[in-house]
């Protein structure tokens, strides 16, 4: 009984604290999350940039390199493909 | 006197990486670049003097008293991770190049076993609250020097002309076995 109390009452000071510098110095980009989810997410590291998400953030800086992903290039993701060029080609 | 010994010990002849083998897979991940290698020794250096310090009080003032020692892996685990995603995201808000070169191995030192070694140590040995911090800042100081070592061979290393089954990973792995043996020589 003792055991539960003691776990649930730090792990409840723990989430708390994480929470709370999360909210405070954590800053969410839309359109980087946008970009994220439109790629396949396998994090197969082809295009050089080892997972998806590190890809997305350096599509910010050079929107053309998202012709490196191979996997976007196959035809189940055409509807991505095309999203992500029309987001990236400007 | 005892205080500079184990200073020196957790450096140097009870290395974390080289003499007990702790730790190896961020020693090996991320040495490819110097550059990488001396981030990720100052990060584990951070995530371990917080972590034990926390676990020390923990430890101390909450497990003993209500007699839950024999958990305090798994308490020791749950400290460890949070550490881990707070200072993940303190570094992403203010040293932003750090992490975009650290990439997935911070979030990797929660399964450092380097850091729960140590943490778990601190405890097994009843070490004092200045024997904690002696040794955790030794021991992870140790695991930065070896890691910038090994990094700056590599980077020297890829360089020359190394026959193809040797390439990139085996040769490295070679090297740290080399190492290693230099390091047994301390206790000797």
């Amino acid at each position: 009984m003792q055991i539960i109390i003691v776990f649930t009452v730090i792990s409840l000071i723990l989430g708390l604290i994480i929470v709370f510098i999360d909210s405070k110095y954590n800053e969410e980009d839309d359109q980087l999350k946008e970009i994220e989810n439109l790629l396949p997410g396998i994090n197969c590291g082809i295009c050089g940039y080892k997972t998806c998400k590190g890809m997305s953030e350096f599509l910010v800086d050079k929107p053309l390199e998202y012709k490196k992903c191979r996997p976007l290039k196959n035809p189940e993701e055409l509807v991505a493909y095309l999203r992500l060029k029309k987001i990236l080609d400007e | 006197m005892g205080l500079i010994n184990l200073f020196l010990a957790s450096i140097l002849t009870q290395n974390i990486v080289l003499t007990r083998f702790l730790g190896v897979c961020p020693f090996v991940g991320t040495s490819d670049k110097e550059r990488n290698a001396v981030g990720m020794g100052l990060a584990v250096m951070l995530v371990v003097t917080i972590s034990s310090i926390i676990t020390y009080f923990i430890h101390y003032y909450v497990l003993v008293p209500t007699n839950t020692e024999h958990l305090r892996t798994v308490m020791f685990i749950l400290i460890i991770s949070s550490c881990v995603q707070i200072i993940e995201i303190l570094i992403k808000k203010f040293f932003k190049d750090l992490y975009s070169a650290l990439g997935i191995y911070l979030p990797l030192i929660t399964s450092n076993c380097a850091v729960l070694g140590i943490v778990l140590l601190n405890i097994n040995a009843s070490y004092t609250f200045v024997e904690v911090l002696t040794f955790s800042i030794g021991s992870s100081l140790g695991f930065t020097l070896v890691i910038y070592i090994f990094s700056t061979i590599r980077e020297k290393l890829e360089k020359n002309d190394i026959i193809k089954p040797l390439e990139e990973f085996p040769i490295a792995l070679i090297i740290a076995g080399i190492m290693a043996l230099l390091f047994s020589k301390y206790g000797a």
